[in-house]
């Protein structure tokens, strides 16, 4: 269903998605947070970097309600569902789903919660929830 | 002094059903539009020593190798200078700079830009089993499509911040629909209002299935050469009085600021100086019209309006042909062909312009400047041009 590429920059990522805790990176020479690639994250791409626990707290940078399944079968009988551009408190951006039964409600600016959704054996895909 | 022009242009026909002929393939595609390129040019093959392509075709494997084939398909006798850059659609604007500083700098005399697709034929645009890898992968898991679902967060992010909305999309899907009832070979003609394209099949919010580029086949060439042949030439020379190229991110998410397209900002300055003009001194612009707000943000981030201001710049029609700033004569990626990179045709159309080919469509008044604009990938990457009559 899913034909995920995980790889050195996201093993960790998707491994401690799993266990319901959403990781990012951060650099140890100026503390800034990044997933997989540095770019306009204030790393660069020599710093050493460690995985950290993400608060799970963020707001709606950006969104669309899809009314065509992308990225992977699973979404052929899913439209229209959102994919959202999360801005977490750690400022960094990540791409995910807003999970809600009122699409209306969904905007831009809005508090999300992350929620862990098993989207198959393999893979367990952090989403996110209005608060 | 050598200056490096453009002297041949041309665009491959297409059918009703946005096709290429029945018997054609991608390679068979590029050779008709060299020929007729080289043609309309005043050269032949046997001239050219420098190939530069970029495609969604290529060897399966060991990876795509269009110069080679490419070379070896048209019997290019060992070029001394060869381009594959493929930056996304706009790849083929990078070309024409790279091509530029090496005719300029005699590493090679006449070069040949190609491109060719048979997407629309062939049936190639399946997205829905490609790999989830490197920083797309967090995307494709959650189901954005590509590349639609990337823009439409930029346009989302765009009317959020600056109070543009889908009427301010739609006027530019109908500007460029008008546009294409003027083009022979344009491929959708049928009448076109704001209401059709906003309530047309929602693809991806905001974004409706008439903000989108087409999907067609399609292919060009493009042939430069330099001043000191200038008495072979068919055409007068078009000069490359600037150029800029760019790139930022893969994944949509890596983009700085989803509403601002900073790259295009970038690119342009960058033409803007080593012309010594300004947005003021072009004459009309071609603009890759991926889908409607890719014009939006490029035209705020060129120059020609200020950033948030293009929703009242291309109101009641004013990129269209009754407007005061026309764009996209030949219809655009939007109406007259999208065969999956376009940026090749902004120079076609541009070229054609400047020598006056463009019949019903042909712009009323004096043409000396015309900037030609490229966006790649999901607004990752960009090459602006200024192309003119005048040399250096």
């Amino acid at each position: 269903m899913f034909n995920l590429f995980i790889d050195k920059d996201s093993r960790v990522f998707w491994e401690g998605a799993k266990k319901n805790r959403l990781m990012l990176q951060k650099s140890k020479n100026n503390g800034n947070f990044f997933l997989y690639s540095v770019g306009h994250s204030n790393v660069a791409a020599d710093h050493e970097f460690e995985w950290v626990e993400a608060s799970g707290n963020g707001k709606i940078y950006s969104y669309t309600v899809s009314y065509i399944p992308g990225g992977s079968k699973y979404y052929l009988d899913k439209t229209p569902y959102i994919i959202g551009s999360i801005l977490l408190e750690e400022n960094v951006r990540i791409m995910s789903n807003i999970i809600t039964d009122d699409i209306k409600s969904v905007e831009i600016g809005k508090k999300v919660k992350v929620y862990f959704k098993k989207l198959s054996d393999e893979i367990v895909f952090p989403c996110f929830k209005l608060v | 002094m050598r200056q490096p022009c453009i002297i041949g242009v041309s665009d491959a026909k297409i059918n009703e059903k946005g096709c290429t002929s029945q018997d054609s393939s991608v390679l068979s595609i590029q050779k008709d539009c060299a020929i007729e390129a080289l043609d309309k040019a005043g050269l032949n093959f046997k001239d050219i020593d420098g190939l530069a392509v970029a495609g969604l075709w290529g060897m399966p494997g060991p990876g795509v190798m269009q110069p080679n084939v490419l070379t070896e398909y048209l019997g290019i006798s060992y070029p001394k200078w060869l381009d594959g850059t493929n930056t996304g659609g706009s790849a083929f604007i990078f070309h024409l700079q790279h091509a530029f500083q090496a005719i300029k700098n005699n590493v090679c005399n006449n070069v040949l830009i190609l491109y060719g697709s048979t997407q629309k034929s062939n049936k190639e645009r399946n997205f829905l089993d490609r790999p989830a890898i490197f920083s797309s992968q967090f995307d494709m898991i959650a189901g954005l499509p590509s590349p639609v679902g990337a823009y439409a967060l930029a346009a989302q992010r765009h009317i959020h911040k600056f109070g543009s909305n889908k009427e301010t999309l739609a006027e530019i899907a109908v500007a460029a629909r008008n546009w294409a009832k003027l083009n022979p070979n344009a491929y959708k003609k049928d009448n076109l209002t704001i209401d059709d394209v906003i309530n047309s099949q929602p693809i991806c919010s905001p974004l409706n299935k008439l903000d989108c580029c087409l999907v067609t086949d399609g292919g060009g060439a493009i042939v430069l050469s330099h001043t000191d042949r200038k008495s072979d030439f068919k055409n007068d020379p078009i000069f490359i009085k600037g150029f800029g190229e760019t790139s930022s991110h893969s994944s949509i998410n890596y983009m700085e600021d989803m509403s601002r397209l900073d790259v295009a900002i970038k690119s342009s300055e960058d033409a803007y100086k080593m012309s010594k003009m300004s947005p003021k001194d072009i004459d009309f612009a071609m603009i890759y019209d991926s889908f409607t707000i890719t014009v939006l943000m490029s035209l705020e981030a060129l120059g020609f309006c200020e950033i948030g201001e293009g929703k009242d710049f291309v109101k009641n029609g004013n990129l269209g042909p009754n407007g005061s700033f026309p764009i996209n004569t030949n219809g655009g990626g939007l109406s007259y062909c999208h065969p999956g990179m376009y940026s090749i045709f902004t120079m076609i159309e541009a070229c054609r312009q400047l020598w006056g080919q463009c019949g019903d469509r042909q712009l009323k008044k004096n043409l000396t400047n015309v900037l030609c604009h490229g966006t790649g990938g999901v607004l990752s990457s960009a090459a602006t041009t200024i192309l003119s009559k005048e040399s250096s």
